[in-house]
């Protein structure tokens, strides 16, 4: 019995095989995209990491005609860390306006006179655009730093006895040490984005093939297949089967190309590779099978597949890495698979990740999966006793 | 062989939500026996196969198959049949040869037989020049065979048919005829929904007319001719979006009439099988 039930799982499951290579440039593009996606995605993120020398784009504004102030624009412009230009107010706010800069430096008319009249503590102004806030902490440091280095008798002269002759340098030297030291950033990029990206892929390809099934209800397929001596069971077993051999593949090939032509290396467990590829492959297939069961219609379930899988990707971490993402964001997305997948993948390629943590992640991914098979199944009998025969019931 | 029971429907009803889609229906057929079903749409015909077929629960009643329900043995069950449907029912991207061949599997016929029963089912219904052309590329009367021939493969007891000839040219329904023909001959029950009546009088030994879920009428072509052409019985069945078979239309032609006027004349089945006679004998 269960040696019959094994052969025509790979029966139906060799049909859809059969049926995703007749078209061969299709079936060659399923393989292409997540490449091209992963590898554009990835080319973007590492452009400014592989930049060791990023500069601060400011303009500067001097209102203020006194030696000091000319004395600090001046050091401004030859600061190696930024990427300074004169401007006046109206010019630089047009510009920040149309986003053609980020943000300007306003040294005030009166700056310097404030100083020396010990009456008031001067202010500089920093003029930004609202999506620039990070940078004005970054100009504000640059430009404290700049100031005390090039101009401190100035400006602590009235201060501070004997501080005309003051020349105030870092007393102390940063040394700068990544950890885990192995890790390539250029290859951190490629390594999120091929997890990302393929994951997010996958998810897509079940979309698709839940779709199919659709289609096969819709064609009258699906009635006949339910009429024959197979049960349904095994009849979804076999799409299963059929999607999860093709995702596993995907996921081989993408991350092959990653490896070979980008770096994307994997530091940790290489088993907890293997389990996590396994994993996802039958999400991917659950997804789909999921979304087949849910949906209704072809078209239905399209649009509502889509959203779904677009903000499961973007919670769980797929297109920008989790960390970035708000810390309820962070919170809430432990209850989405697409993390758990996010994780394993990103865990075990640049984050060294060990094979226990790595077979946790694969067996909260399996059982995210077994949980929409199960649902799935039984969506399934419920529908088929329910809708008419000649309707869009399962 | 003598003639044995093989299928007997037992006041089967079938709801959708609330609608009753089948009513306390009983149904015997033997095997070697064509029973046409008659109504239509809507009237319940195809979820009556479905039913059959074991793709619907039923809401009351039971269906036997050789003696068996689909609860008892589902498998069994439904390894004894032959469905039919509607639509073209097969992968368009598979040639014949590979279509008949996974169902094949699917019914469990053995490897070293199947090749030579696929060629047997594509000779069959007169497909087998065509066996490797992917099906996209056969002609609508050819995917309509292919749809049948899916249904053979496994020998079946009992074979439904839902409109297996809709859209069929003469030719190839000639040969779906011959071919049930065979197939009666050889033992097998057949149930065999249509909308056209000279179908029905040409192959099938037994008539029943659906109405709304109801049997309205169920006997011998004889005495479907007896009763409802001689007016002799108090069935009135109202014919929406009744089609007209190639047969029908080549009488109206030689009685010089047209379909519209027949189908304004006719508001039942029974006013429209008398008008049909009257311009036969004329």
């Amino acid at each position: 019995m269960i040696k019959n039930q094994i052969s025509l799982l790979w029966i139906l499951a060799l049909k859809d095989l059969q049926l995703f290579m007749v078209d061969k440039k299709a079936a060659v593009l399923c393989f292409l995209v997540p490449i091209i996606l992963a590898s554009t995605f990835g080319y973007v993120f590492s452009k400014p990491l592989q930049n060791e020398e990023i500069k601060l784009p400011l303009l500067i504004i001097r209102e203020d005609e006194s030696p000091l102030a000319i004395k600090l624009v001046e050091a401004l412009l030859k600061s190696p860390k930024l990427e300074a230009s004169l401007s006046n107010r109206l010019q630089a706010m047009d510009r920040i306006e149309r986003r053609s800069a980020r943000l300007a430096l306003v040294i005030p008319s009166g700056f310097a006179s404030m100083i020396s009249q010990k009456k008031k503590i001067p202010s500089i102004e920093i003029l930004h655009h609202p999506a620039s806030s990070l940078e004005v902490k970054w100009a504000e440091g640059l430009f404290t730093e700049i100031a005390f280095r090039e101009a401190a008798p100035e400006l602590l002269g009235f201060w501070v006895p004997g501080a005309s002759s003051l020349k105030l340098e870092r007393p102390f030297d940063v040394k700068k040490e990544q950890v885990p030291s192995s890790i390539d950033i250029t290859r951190q990029a490629y390594s999120h984005s091929f997890s990302g990206m393929t994951m997010q892929y996958l998810l897509f390809w079940g979309m698709d093939c839940g779709l199919l099934l659709l289609r096969e209800q819709k064609q009258g397929i699906w009635k006949r297949l339910k009429a024959s001596p197979v049960p349904l069971a095994t009849l979804l077993g076999g799409k299963i089967i059929a999607t999860a051999l093709i995702a596993l593949l995907q996921i081989l090939v993408t991350f092959s190309f990653g490896a070979l032509v980008f770096g994307v290396v994997i530091n940790g467990s290489v088993i907890g590779f293997c389990m996590m590829a396994i994993a996802t492959a039958i999400l991917s297939a659950a997804t789909g099978l999921l979304i087949a069961a849910l949906g209704g219609n072809e078209n239905r379930a399209r649009s509502m597949a889509i959203l779904a899988i677009l903000g499961l990707s973007m919670l769980g971490g797929m297109w920008l890495p989790s960390f970035m993402l708000p810390q309820w964001v962070q919170n809430f997305s432990l209850i989405l698979p697409t993390t758990w997948m996010v994780r394993g993948f990103e865990g075990v390629t640049w984050q060294g990740m060990g094979l226990l943590d790595a077979s946790f992640c694969a067996l909260v991914t399996l059982l995210f999966s077994f949980s929409f098979i199960l649902f799935s199944i039984l969506r399934f009998q419920i529908a088929s006793s329910n809708y008419p025969a000649d309707g869009v019931g399962l | 062989m003598l003639p044995y029971e093989v299928l007997c429907l037992k006041s089967v009803s079938l709801k959708y939500a609330t609608t009753l889609a089948v009513n306390n229906l009983d149904l015997t057929i033997y095997s070697g026996e064509i029973l046409g079903l008659l109504g239509p749409n809507g009237c319940g015909k195809s979820t009556t196969l479905n039913a059959i077929a074991g793709n619907h629960e039923l809401d009351s009643g039971c269906i036997l198959l050789e003696g068996k329900s689909h609860s008892q043995q589902p498998l069994f069950y439904r390894s004894q049949i032959g469905f039919v449907p509607q639509e073209l029912a097969f992968y368009e991207e598979f040639s014949p040869f590979d279509n008949l061949s996974f169902f094949a599997k699917l019914y469990g016929i053995p490897k070293n037989i199947l090749p030579q029963r696929v060629n047997e089912v594509l000779s069959l219904v007169r497909l087998d020049d065509r066996a490797h052309q992917p099906s996209r590329s056969l002609s609508g009367g050819m995917k309509r065979r292919l749809n049948l021939a899916c249904a053979l493969l496994h020998k079946p007891k009992l074979l439904l048919l839902d409109e297996p000839t809709v859209g069929l040219d003469p030719h190839s329904r000639e040969a779906v005829f011959s071919c049930l023909n065979l197939l009666k001959e050889q033992g097998c029950a057949i149930i065999y929904t249509s909308h056209y009546l000279e179908e029905i009088f040409r192959l099938c030994d037994k008539v029943g007319i659906m109405s709304q879920g109801n049997l309205l009428f169920l006997g011998s072509i004889q005495e479907f001719q007896t009763r409802i052409l001689k007016k002799k019985s108090k069935v009135s069945l109202p014919i929406p979006n009744y089609r007209f078979s190639d047969d029908c239309d080549s009488l109206l032609h030689q009685a010089n009439m047209q379909r519209s006027s027949l189908a304004e004349d006719t508001h039942s089945l029974e006013q429209y099988l008398i008008k049909l006679s009257e311009i036969k004998a004329a």
